[in-house]
Order: C-alpha cells, then structure tokens, then sequence
C-alpha cells in the first residue's frame, strides 16, 4: 500500500516512515501543504496521512481544495490533542479518519487497514489470523473447531490484540482501547478478562494446546501470528 | 483589631478643635484684661467728655454714657462707675473715694484721650483707679472706676462663656462627627468603587480592563495606576500560562518517538528478557510523561479559558452507572455500592467529564482502607444534581480537605511515595467542574470518611 505522508515536523515524520515502512508500506512524505496538495493531486497514493497544523496550506484547506478538484483519496488526519472541534472539523472536510498526537504507529496502522477496508467495501465481518476466526456480527471467536460466544468486553479485547498480531501490548494500552480509560485503575481486569476469555477457548482442547493469546511476564500481551504449541 | 479610618479622622479632627479652643483661649485670656481696660478707660474719657454738662445726676450722666457707647460691655461696668462731683458734700465711702483721689493728684501717669479728657491710673488703699477728667477742670468732674470691678467683671464673662461651651460641646463634638462621616464616605465612594471592580478580577478575567470611571479628577491616577498593574499582572500570567502550555506542546513530540522506539525495541528484544521487561517500564515511564504533559496542556488551557468543549446531553445517571459497573469488575477488595437516580440529564462535554468522575475513583481506590468501601450517590438537587463519592482512608492530613485541589499536592508525603500519580488529577478536575459551571469540593468526616462532592449548579457565593 503507497501511503503519503504529509507532515512538518520532521522528527515525528522519521519515526512514522520508520514503523510504516517496517510493516511493509511505501511512504512517501512532504513537509508543507502545497507540496502535499500538488502530490494528492497526481495520485498514485492509496492513502494520504495529513498533519492539521502546516505550513503554507494547513491541513483542512489541503483536503478541501483536494475535493474541490475531484480527489476521493482516503485521508486520516493527524491532530493534537484536545482539539475537539478540529477533530469534527475534520470529518466535516471529509477525513476519513483521525489520530491524535502523541500516537502509536502500531495504531495508526491499525486506522490505515480499517480506512482502506471500508473504503474498499471490503471491511468483512470476519477477522481472520491464523486459525483464529472472529466474527464481529455474531460476537463468537472459532478456533481448533470450538466456536464460543463472547462478551462484548472480551470481544473488544480479541479484536484489539488481532488487529495488530504479533505486537505487545501493555495492560495500560489494553485498558486504554478496549475500556476506553487513560488512567491506572490499579486493576487486573485486563488478567482477569484473558484468563477468562483462554479458559473459555482453551476447553475441551487437548493439553499442551493453547489459545494464541501470549502473556509476556512484565511485559503485556500480544496475539500470535501462528498458534503456539508448547511443549 | 484595625483602626477605622472614620474614627481616626473624627479623633483627629476632634483634637485639633480642642487644642485651637485652647489656644484660642489661652490667647484671649492673655489680650482681654489688657483691650477691656484700653476701651474702658476710653469709654470714661469719652463719657467725661460727652456727658459733663448733666453730671449732677448720675441716671442721667450713666444713660447718656451709655448712648455714646455701641458695646454692650460697657452697660454691665457702667454700675461700677463712680462719678465724682465738684461739691461732694455727703461722706459716702464714693466720696471718700473722690476725695482721696483728688488729694493724690499726681499726673505723672496721665494720658490724654482727647484734646479736653485725660485719663489717669491711681493707686489709693492698695488698690488701682482708673480717674478720667477734664483737662482744663472747673467744675472737678471725674469718672472713676476701679481695676477690680473691670477684672472682677472680666471674670464673669469668662464664666459665662465657659457655661455656653459646656452646654454647646455635645452639639459641636455631633456635628463634628457627622461632617467626619459625611467627608469619609465622600472619600470611601470612589475607593469602594475601585475595590468592587478588583474583587472581579481573577485568573480568568485578567485580561479584560479594570471598568471605573473616576468621577474625582484626584483618582484618575490611582486608577491608572491599578489599571497599569493589571496589565502588568495579565503579562506575565500569560507569559507563564503560555509557558506550560509550549513546553508541553514541544515535549510531546520527542514524547512520541521516545514511546515508539521503546515499543520497537519490546517488540524486538527476545520475548521475556530482562531487558524487554526494563525496556517495558521504560515506555511506562514515558506514558506517564506523556499523560502528565496532557493534564499540564490541559489545565493550562483552563488557566487562559480556552478549554475546547463539545456540549451534549448526556445521561449523566448512565455515565455513572457504568463507572460504577466497571469499578466492580476492576475491583474486588472493595465493596463498591451505589445509590443513583435514574434519568438525570447534563449538558456536557463527556470526555471531559468521565475524567472527573475517573479521577475521583481513582483516588478512592488508591487512597482506600484494607478491605475498606467505595460509596457512589447522585441525586437531584434543585435544578440541578449532586453526585458524591465517599471512601475510608487512614490518617488524613488534617489540612487534606482545603489543599486536595492544588496543584502538585498528593497528600501525607510519607504515604504518597508508595502510591502512583503526580498529584494533578483533582486540580484537573475542579478546573472541568468549573467549565461545567459546576463545584468540585472535598470534605473530610472526624471518622476519616473522605467524601467528594460535584454539584450542579456551582453555589455562587
């Protein structure tokens, strides 16, 4: 996927080229907004990331000339936080999506994935990885055979560790996106929930085969690719 | 206790009115004797002159004396005047008097009054005689008056006059009083004005101008020169709310890519070493930062009253009922209950909101008893509602209640080591309150029951 990134804070831009380029898109970045209208404008992009605050043409008058001309490429805005009213600004220009600074790569991806899918009308009901099927209509997770209701909580919490697979997550960034809470509750919710939700796949499973939700002691959680089988 | 102003005046006022009464009468008592005697010997020597021709009876020649005299003085001395006759014939104790005066005859003191009158001081017995005659004296007309008679009469004018201050002081010292109230208050009015005005001003208003019309021309300066504070005041406020806010701006981005190296390099270390784990509390570390940072930008904003919000109706019993949800599944040591009327509605900014009403759990579980309790309560109030959150805690500092909302404050420093934050979470929270026009306040129970308050609307006081 070609993504272009438009962005003037070259050090933020580093680091986002850096975690997109190793999940395995082209970025192409410019730093003021006419160059990044002027690159909208030529196409060849499948996404666009655009900073709000730039020079030359801020980012909401960047996207509101690219439609004027025409341009439906998807856009994700990248915004500071507690901009609120930019945020709804934003979708009012016709963003698709935004972000708010200070982010995580690993979400942005996440947003970049979710954007393409439903612009492609291809956002599927199901999430596949590995063996692992969730079905977001009917709420139920299959794997090994076994397909299991879940809450809508524990719902959230597989979803959010398959989007992204193979990455850890901290149990402060697993409260943060599936309860929606920014602040340290001093709870193992998170523990309890996993615990339930393995305890849930892993029945009548033959021992030695677990659900590929991986605990790395004082680290966090992360969802593996393949499903592990221990020894 | 202070002195009153009015009082002082008044004091004041009242001791220099007693010192130039005093002055004024330690001077008249000085120069009286001396005038009174200057105009009655005049007086005399004018009578003398004026009244020779009917002398040989003394109604007459008094009345006639006095005709020639305008001042009222004189009436009083004039039955003190005794009027010697050429042809003394009966031996009164006056003609004695007469004669013994006549004997002496010395003119060495003699003054002249007019061209025909001489005015005389004569000492017979011990005593002082004034003597007025004729110049050239055929007929050996006198007028005599003795000094005693004028002091003695002196001193009973004193007297009076001393009788009529007594009477007339308690009028004097009221009038004296209300001059000093009416001048006061006509002083204090345009202070006063000036006092109202400062007394709105606050971190919030700064930077609107101070609005008094001087209505004395005498304060337009002292205006000025509080309206030249403020400023002063509103600079560098803004200088240094802007400075929160830039250096939390410009911390956010090496924020950033510190947090997204450090998750690069969990990702990439082997799984379950030593040093993903260091590299774990590291970006923890970071998150923190970044968390602190956002509260600093957020009441930064709060400070210059530029919070954004995005006003809605919101279910605000719902809101709570899930926090109270949640906080049962996050929790287990405690026993969290709740007791919240339905279908309570508020006009506000939910994010902004769920962080008071976050923050406020927060507290009551880190800040909670072995085994202890959480208590929630909504209900309505007036036309608006109360919600409280009620905990036990161990050893409140006895300030706690006045000093929770301040920045940076985190309670019995000795306790607040072993527990998580920074300590801007309820300042944060007063500040969405306040945008809320709502009121944020903390009352601590003698049983240690720490009970948290947000009602709305703010009581205006």
């Amino acid at each position: 996927m070609k993504i272009l990134l438009i962005e003037d804070e070259i050090k933020i831009a580093e680091f986002t080229i850096l975690g997109l380029t190793s999940a395995g898109f082209k970025v192409t970045h410019v730093s003021n907004g006419a160059a990044g209208l002027a690159a909208m404008l030529e196409g060849g992009y499948d996404l666009v990331i655009l900073d709000v605050m730039l020079p030359a043409l801020n980012g909401f008058e960047v996207l509101e000339k690219a439609r004027d001309l025409g341009s439906k490429i998807p856009v994700i805005f990248l915004t500071a936080k507690g901009e609120l009213p930019n945020r709804l600004k934003g979708f009012e220009m016709g963003g698709d999506d935004y972000i708010s600074k200070p982010f995580f790569v690993e979400e942005l991806i996440a947003r970049l994935k979710a954007v393409k899918a439903r612009k492609n009308n291809d956002d599927p009901d199901e999430i596949v990885v590995g063996e692992v099927c969730l079905n977001k209509v009917s709420n139920r997770v299959s794997w090994q055979g076994n397909s299991t209701l879940l809450s809508q909580r524990e719902f959230s919490l597989v979803e959010f560790l398959m989007r992204t697979p193979g990455h850890i997550f901290s149990r402060q960034e697993i409260l943060k996106h599936v309860w929606a809470i920014s602040f340290n509750p001093e709870t193992n919710v998170v523990d309890v929930y996993i615990q339930r939700i393995r305890k849930k796949l892993n029945r009548n499973q033959p021992e030695g085969i677990e659900f590929p939700i991986e605990t790395i002691r004082g680290v966090g959680y992360r969802f593996c690719d393949e499903s592990k089988v221990s020894a | 206790m202070r002195n009153s102003l009015r009082w002082k005046i008044f004091g004041n006022i009242l001791l220099a009115v007693f010192i130039i009464f005093i002055v004024n009468r330690i001077i008249a008592q000085r120069l009286t004797p001396a005038a009174v005697k200057g105009s009655v010997k005049e007086h005399i020597g004018r009578s003398v002159a004026a009244c020779k021709d009917i002398a040989e009876n003394r109604e007459l020649f008094l009345g006639c004396a006095l005709q020639n005299s305008d001042e009222v003085i004189y009436s009083g001395l004039a039955r003190h005047y005794i009027l010697c006759l050429p042809e003394e014939s009966f031996s009164t104790q006056q003609s004695a008097i007469c004669r013994q005066i006549r004997e002496i005859r010395s003119n060495d003191s003699a003054e002249l009054v007019s061209h025909e009158v001489e005015i005389s001081e004569q000492t017979v017995n011990d005593e002082v005689w004034f003597v007025a005659k004729l110049k050239s004296n055929p007929t050996g007309l006198m007028i005599v008056i003795r000094q005693y008679d004028i002091d003695n009469y002196i001193y009973s004018l004193w007297n009076l006059r001393a009788q009529v201050v007594t009477f007339t002081a308690p009028f004097i010292v009221v009038c004296l009083l209300i001059l000093t109230w009416y001048c006061s208050s006509l002083i204090m009015a345009p202070i006063r004005k000036i006092e109202q005005s400062l007394k709105k001003l606050s971190s919030k208003n700064l930077d609107q101008p101070i609005d008094i019309v001087p209505v004395y021309k005498e304060f337009g300066s002292f205006i000025a020169v509080f309206e030249l504070l403020r400023i002063r005041l509103n600079e560098s406020f803004v200088q240094a709310r802007r400075f929160a806010g830039d250096a939390s701006h410009e911390l956010k981005t090496p924020l950033t890519i510190l947090r997204g190296n450090a998750e690069r390099m969990i990702a990439r270390l082997p799984t379950g070493s030593e040093e993903q784990i260091r590299m774990r509390s590291v970006a923890d570390e970071v998150e923190r930062l970044i968390d602190i940072t956002e509260k600093l930008l957020l009441l930064s904003s709060a400070d210059a009253n530029i919070i954004q919000h995005d006003m809605k109706e919101v279910s605000i019993s719902d809101v709570i009922g899930q926090l109270v949800l949640d906080s049962q599944t996050f929790q287990s040591k405690f026993n969290i209950t709740s007791e919240l009327q339905p279908k309570i509605l508020w006009n506000c900014d939910q994010n902004l909101i769920n962080q008071i009403f976050y923050n406020l759990y927060t507290n009551a579980v880190k800040y909670n008893v072995e085994g202890g309790w959480i208590k929630m309560k909504l209900v309505t109030e007036g036309q608006g509602f109360m919600f409280s959150m009620s905990n036990p805690t161990a050893n409140p500092p006895g300030d706690l209640a006045k000093k929770a909302f301040d920045r940076f404050y985190r309670g019995d420093s000795s306790r607040a080591r072993d527990i998580d934050g920074v300590g801007l979470g309820l300042s944060l929270a007063q500040e969405i309150a306040r945008v809320h026009g709502s009121e944020l306040s903390m009352e601590v129970s003698a049983e240690n029951i720490v009970t948290v308050r947000l009602s709305y609307p703010a009581n205006v006081l």
